[in-house]
């Protein structure tokens, strides 16, 4: 019982944080200024994807609808959505460090995994409500501004064109791999914030870290394919996988695994630290 | 020398004629459709190009006016499907030149080369393979300068009176098809993958026709 | 007798190299006011902090109400309720919102009157939607005392709890502490510099010093044995303080003002000294006698 009442503090002290607003602010600024730039001239976009094919061929139909617009912004958006998950998240221990609050918080009648699993929690209802609003700025708003169709998608190994009755589910599927993606993030966001009393170090080191394996995963070249399998980037994005045709299969269960083994691995880590913390804070 | 000449000069006043009236008998059959709408099922086939077949709606009007409406998108060849209907039309713009008589389908046909009179045009060179019995167009090939050759093979049934095939199937020069570097971000790969080659030489998309309804827009 | 509420055995801590508590031992009986003093760096809020689990000690063990700490935490955190240091709240809430959040952590959370009773209580009231962020170091005091109180604990833990408050303040604070004790039978721990304080409320104390505990027993019965300080108020305090030094040589005198001294004497000497000022043509004006725990407290951490 008094874990839920856990779980529900913590939400409402994200809920109450003015911090909190500024991901979601972001979220319908950066979308917004996308839907409007493709507004005005999304072919422009398209036309530079498709242009070795567009001497020879040409694309019938409503080749930028919203299925193909929310596509973009989510590749778009990346890099940038974990960064603002750990914005939020990477303060949920250390930043009552900081604040003092520890002290109080630790002095109830709540173990200390209770309590840092309240957080978690929170953290990652916080994550769901980011991806749930991302969700409706880029499919919904992008199916309002430019209708509905088939989706057009280019991998590296070629252009996939998906039927507009086989697009709905991948974007289901995309967003809850989507969301065990940024959980990740504000797992590791939460565990560094385990090590540190100061409010900024575990956001910015999260956001390099994100940063560091989604540059060594970018980089096309065969000396970190040893590594590239292990990065959490990696899986990150295989909410990509669901737009691929064949639909991967052993690939998206295999990033699934991966992930749902960093968040274990996060949140023991986290665990055995936070029960051993002396807090002289 | 002199009776060289005058062989090639009647050759081709004899069967320069011919080229000409076959032309215009395919013209003639083409004008007798003033416009139609018939459901399209449009099939590629195409190397670094994945798609489902898509059913379509087009939609004819003379001279030349074309609509379609997709239900989702579809890939044409960009030169090739009506370029070789308008060019035709055009007399001026050509000169026909029997190339002799080759089996497409099983059936003879006259082989016609149409030269474009306009050298800068866009239209390079054009070739139709008519059957020497109806008339009809069974084979066509167009070189554009900047999209390469289309060749299109036909099929025809119950319209086959009007000229209107059943079955369309285009092959296209995808030699220069690549994907472009920097712009795929699916950074979801866990091993480097080698830019795919380009192993087909042609693509090929087949359009089916069913349901014509003609002349009665 | 009174029942034991708090023992601590032989606890020690280290930082690093660094060791914060070497040997501290101690023990508290139910409805006790006691007193916890030491110099800056003397180990008392590492030691509070291990007694309420937020410091895990390297060796030795703590017990309340019977239990340990280290098996039974949440039962004894449950009845306990504290102050360390300085009180901190979520500064981006109002008072009533960080009452509600930390009492939703207890294991009966109280309604939202009884937490509008308490921010009265404590001279809140009227204040209860205002941000912690706004409030001045008096009231964030008086918030964190409300926190402490809030879910009614038999133990109570203060650290510098009067810190920042004004005079009255104080008062009610120490007012507070003595009701908390005789009306409610509550155990206090309360760790202060405030020696005047420790002095008028405490019953029991223990002094530690570099991280060891020096001398733990009854304030009266320790500082009986200490001498007295007699404070005088004389019309001539010049001439007294001669009369002082020759009878006294060896006593310790101490200028007040213009016309007040004190002087550190044995409790039976004082009728002597009295007798020398007043053949001496002194005129005495008011003599009080008391023992300051101050000087007990110098004496003990210098030993």
């Amino acid at each position: 019982m008094i874990f839920l009442r856990s779980i529900y503090n913590e939400v409402i002290k994200i809920a109450l944080k003015p911090r909190s607003y500024l991901g979601i602010a972001a979220i319908t600024a950066l979308v917004g200024v996308i839907l409007f730039a493709l507004k005005s001239d999304g072919m422009s976009i398209i036309s530079f994807v498709t242009s070795s094919f567009e001497q020879t061929l040409s694309f019938e139909g409503n080749v930028l609808n919203g299925n193909l617009v929310a596509f973009i912004i989510l590749q778009m958006l990346i890099v940038q959505i974990p960064l603002l998950i750990a914005l939020v998240t990477g303060d949920l221990v250390s930043g009552e460090a900081a604040m003092g609050t520890i002290r109080m918080l630790l002095t109830q009648p709540i173990s200390r995994t209770q309590l840092l699993l309240s957080k978690f929690i929170a953290g990652g209802i916080y994550t769901l409500i980011v991806i749930i609003w991302l969700g409706f700025m880029s499919v919904i708003m992008g199916k309002l501004l430019f209708g509905s169709g088939d989706l057009m998608v280019l991998n590296s190994d070629g252009l996939v064109i998906l039927q507009e009755a086989d697009v709905n589910w991948r974007y289901l599927g995309g967003f809850l791999v989507a969301f065990l993606a940024l959980f990740t993030v504000s797992s590791l966001s939460i565990c560094l914030s385990c090590f540190t009393d100061n409010s900024i170090g575990p956001i910015v080191t999260t956001m390099s870290i994100i940063l560091l394996f989604t540059i060594i995963g970018t980089l096309d070249v065969h000396v970190f394919d040893s590594v590239r399998p292990l990065l959490l980037t990696t899986h990150m994005a295989s909410w990509r996988s669901f737009f691929e045709d064949p639909l991967p299969i052993l690939d998206i269960k295999n990033s699934i695994l991966i992930l749902l083994i960093h968040n274990v691995l996060l949140i023991s880590i986290s665990i055995y630290v936070f029960n051993k913390k002396d807090i002289t804070a | 020398m002199f009776r060289l000449f005058i062989l090639l000069f009647v050759t081709n006043i004899v069967w320069g004629q011919d080229a000409n009236k076959t032309v215009a008998s395919v013209i003639s059959q083409m004008n007798r459709v003033k416009n139609y709408s018939v459901d399209a099922r449009i099939k590629s086939d195409i190397p670094l190009i994945k798609i489902l077949p898509v059913k379509a709606k087009i939609e004819f009007k003379q001279p030349d006016e074309i609509k379609m409406k997709t239900q989702g998108i579809a890939i044409l060849p960009k030169k090739g499907f009506t370029d070789l209907a308008i060019m035709l039309k055009n007399k001026s713009s050509y000169t026909a030149i029997f190339t002799g008589y080759e089996v497409v389908q099983k059936i003879k046909t006259e082989s016609i080369t149409l030269l474009p009179s306009n050298d800068a045009g866009e239209i390079v060179l054009a070739k139709i393979w008519v059957g020497t019995e109806e008339a009809l167009i069974l084979k066509s090939q167009i070189t554009t300068r900047s999209n390469g050759t289309v060749v299109a093979d036909y099929q025809y049934g119950k319209q086959k009176e009007y000229g209107l095939p059943d079955e369309l199937t285009f092959s296209v020069d995808v030699k220069k098809f690549k994907i472009p570097k920097g712009v795929v971000a699916d950074i979801n790969r866990s091993k480097t993958v080698e830019e795919p080659k380009n192993s087909g030489k042609t693509g090929k998309i087949n359009i089916q026709f069913s349901n014509y309804v003609i002349n009665t827009l | 007798m009174s029942e034991k509420i708090i023992e601590i055995k032989s606890i020690a801590k280290k930082f690093g190299l660094f060791e914060a508590v070497k040997d501290v031992s101690f023990h508290v009986n139910q409805g006790d006011v006691f007193g916890f003093l030491g110099p800056n760096g003397a180990g008392k809020s590492t030691t509070i902090r291990c007694m309420l689990s937020l410091i895990k000690p390297d060796s030795g063990s703590i017990e309340i109400f019977g239990k340990s700490i280290f098996t039974h935490r949440n039962d004894i955190l449950a009845r306990t309720g504290s102050i360390i240091e300085k009180p901190d709240f979520y500064k981006y809430l109002s008072a009533y919102r960080n009452l509600e959040i930390f009492s939703r952590l207890f294991r009966l959370s109280p309604s939202k009157q009884e937490i509008y009773k308490m921010l009265d209580f404590v001279g809140l009231g009227g204040r209860e939607k205002d941000k912690f962020s706004g409030f001045s170091h008096g009231m964030k005091q008086r918030l964190g005392i409300a926190q402490t109180l809030l879910h009614n604990p038999d133990l109570i833990v203060l650290d510098e709890p009067t810190t920042g408050l004004d005079p009255q303040g104080i008062i009610d604070i120490r007012n507070l502490i003595l009701r908390l004790k005789n009306e409610q039978h509550k155990t206090v721990i309360l760790s202060s510099h405030n020696l005047a304080e420790i002095e008028i409320i405490c019953n029991r104390m223990v002094i530690i010093n570099k991280g060891v505990s020096v001398v733990e027993g009854e304030v009266n019965a320790l500082m009986n044995h200490e001498d007295l300080v007699v404070r005088l108020e004389v019309s001539d305090k010049e001439k007294a303080k001669s009369v002082i030094r020759l009878s006294f040589p060896q006593n310790k005198i101490t200028d007040i003002n213009e016309f007040s001294l004190e002087i550190s004497i044995e409790k039976s000497m004082i009728s002597e000294l009295n007798k020398d000022l007043v053949n001496a043509g002194i005129g005495i004006y008011s003599i009080e006698a008391k023992r300051k725990l101050e000087d007990y407290f110098i004496k003990m951490v210098n030993a």
